[in-house]
């Protein structure tokens, strides 16, 4: 049992797939302007890197290993055109502020990452355990980022004014420059905390 | 007037990796070497143009007239992960000395954000055929020149005496902040 | 040549599953995507036109025009949807205009990819304000700082002068195209 929880757990610290292994990192910054949207990306990774890991998991003998990368590709492509319709449909607002972003999912290295050297190897049950890992693991960066930004660029959070009035906001913070800036810090900070649990 | 706008609003004002997050992860592993961030930025560059043409002509001339554009992601994808193993198979044939100095790029473009980045742009912005175009080289000109900044930066940095912490990863996203802010200048460049 | 075709095989049939529940999907999730952006419009054109009841659309070279009813059909004005570049991607916006044609009584953009906190600006209500009551019979004109105000003119967004005059030259191409064709 010990072994299966850490399938789950080692998505979060050590193998973090934004802050630790820098994998995803084009969402990871592109979206985070909001906690809101942050929440919503963190999600939809998580919905397409479940259904593809799973897929892939399933079929794993079938398919010549030649032609892996490709059928997994179109397996995630798939998903991932599921969830931007989902999205268009039901939260169009969200949709369009993710904008490209949604299909972009396509291309996270996260996901293929996880379909190559996890899911194609490993039992179904496992899979499932480490794709849910990994994408707590991937929201739970974003919407830490995304909340640090938000409050800071536009004194709220989930859009619920936090700081007082007389606060001026940190335009940059929900610039481009922000998102790095962040970013970077937030990768710091693990360092350190990860260099000193050791 | 109209191209030339769009040529350096895709090259600098709205650089892709600076300013849409495109290409992070190349950005980060390859600069740090001024020669393969050229050869990186060449690379890319060339089948973000072959990449605009076949896949304008596919959107435009057989997803949209059979009413299939929700086939779009998995037509994309697909249409660029062979575009860059024919040019790998193309330039191993014809030149070796191009295939040895790109070679090792090629494989690493097809998980490249920017590649279908450059094409879902393409048809949310509406662009037409020379547009297109245009756009690719102007997005591929700009993202070779982020890459060189960079790998000219990180050049240097490797001396530098930096918390043990940042080391790495982080002090690059941190200077990749500090870039983005000096591109902001390019702003007021264009306008309309 | 058992490998080939067996790869052959796997990718063909990978494919078209992925095609069949596509075209599931997005035949599910169609209408409902068009009936979201039917409301939309249509919220916006009752925000523009207060006690709007009806509208009926035609299309004038490439823009919807809206004719807009009150609840005993007496027209109230004319919306229309028009479209450009702006900064960063395409500006889609609505123009409300009164039923002789003459005065703007509001605009409103449903669309637009400018900056966050600065450019996407253009959207909120202090900027959209400030077309209200100008005329269509002359060109509006977009200026940085107050002082040059003259008539039928904006004042920019600080910081966002580009986003801004792309609004009113959208607001401009839509007005001299369609006008003069209503007319």
């Amino acid at each position: 049992m010990d072994k299966n929880f850490f399938e789950f757990k080692k998505g979060f610290l050590q193998q973090n797939p934004v802050l630790v292994q820098l994998l995803g990192l084009c969402p990871a910054l592109a979206v985070t302007t909001s906690a809101v949207n942050a929440l919503t990306m963190g999600l939809a990774v998580i919905f397409v890197l479940l259904s593809s890991t799973f897929i892939v998991s399933v079929i794993k003998r079938l398919v010549p290993s030649q032609v892996r990368i490709a059928a997994f590709t179109v397996i995630i492509a798939t998903f991932v055109t599921i969830a931007d319709l989902f999205l268009k449909a039901w939260f169009p607002q969200i949709s369009k502020s993710l904008g490209p972003y949604v299909p972009l999912i396509v291309v996270n290295c996260i996901i293929l990452g996880r379909c190559e050297a996890f899911a194609s190897k490993s039992s179904i049950f496992k899979t499932i355990l480490d794709s849910f890992g990994m994408g707590m693991g991937f929201t739970f960066a974003l919407l830490i980022l995304g909340s640090f930004r938000e409050i800071l660029g536009s004194g709220t959070i989930f859009n619920i004014a936090v700081l007082p009035q007389s606060y001026q906001p940190m335009l940059i913070m929900i610039l481009p420059a922000g998102a790095f800036l962040g970013l970077g810090m937030m990768v710091g900070f693990m360092n350190f905390f990860v260099n000193k649990k050791k | 007037m109209k191209l030339l706008f769009i040529f350096i609003s895709a090259a600098v004002v709205n650089n892709f990796v600076l300013s849409y997050f495109l290409g992070i992860c190349p950005f980060l592993g390859v600069s740090r070497k001024l020669s393969s961030a050229i050869g990186m930025g060449c690379a890319v560059t060339f089948v973000m143009v072959l990449t605009s043409v076949t896949t304008w002509l596919l959107y435009h001339k057989l997803l949209l007239p059979f009413e299939m554009a929700y086939l779009q992601y998995v037509i994309f994808i697909l249409v660029i992960a062979s575009l860059v193993q024919m040019v790998e198979m193309f330039v191993k044939k014809t030149s070796p000395a191009l295939y040895q100095a790109l070679g090792i790029y090629l494989p690493l473009i097809t998980t490249n954000c920017a590649i279908l980045g450059l094409a879902l742009f393409m048809v949310l912005k509406n662009y037409n055929f020379i547009q297109s175009i245009i756009f690719a080289l102007g997005a591929g000109l700009g993202f070779t020149m982020a890459l060189l900044i960079m790998a000219g930066i990180r050049e240097d940095l490797d001396i530098a005496d930096l918390p043990e912490a940042l080391k790495g990863a982080g002090i690059a996203l941190i200077i990749a902040g500090l870039l983005a802010l000096s591109f902001m200048g390019f702003s007021g460049l264009l306008s309309i | 040549m058992r490998v080939l075709l067996k790869m052959n095989i796997v990718l063909a049939a990978v494919a078209s599953l992925s095609g069949f529940l596509l075209a599931f999907v997005s035949a599910k999730s169609d209408f409902k995507i068009k009936e979201n952006q039917k409301k939309e419009i249509e919220r916006a054109i009752s925000d523009l036109m207060p006690g709007f009841n009806s509208f009926a659309v035609q299309d004038i070279k490439s823009y919807q025009v809206f004719s807009v009813f009150d609840g005993f059909s007496k027209q109230l004005g004319y919306v229309l949807a028009a479209s450009g570049s702006g900064y960063q991607g395409e500006i889609k916006l609505l123009i409300a205009l009164n039923y002789n044609l003459e005065v703007i009584t509001g605009i409103r953009i449903i669309e637009n990819v400018e900056t966050p906190g600065l450019g996407a600006k253009i959207a909120d209500s202090f900027f959209t304000d400030r077309f209200k009551g100008l005329k269509t019979s002359a060109k509006i004109s977009c200026f940085k700082s107050q002082g040059s105000l003259s008539d039928n003119s904006v004042q920019a967004i600080t910081g966002a002068t580009i986003s801004s005059a792309s609004v009113s030259s959208i607001v401009n191409r839509a007005l001299s195209d369609v006008v003069p064709e209503l007319k």
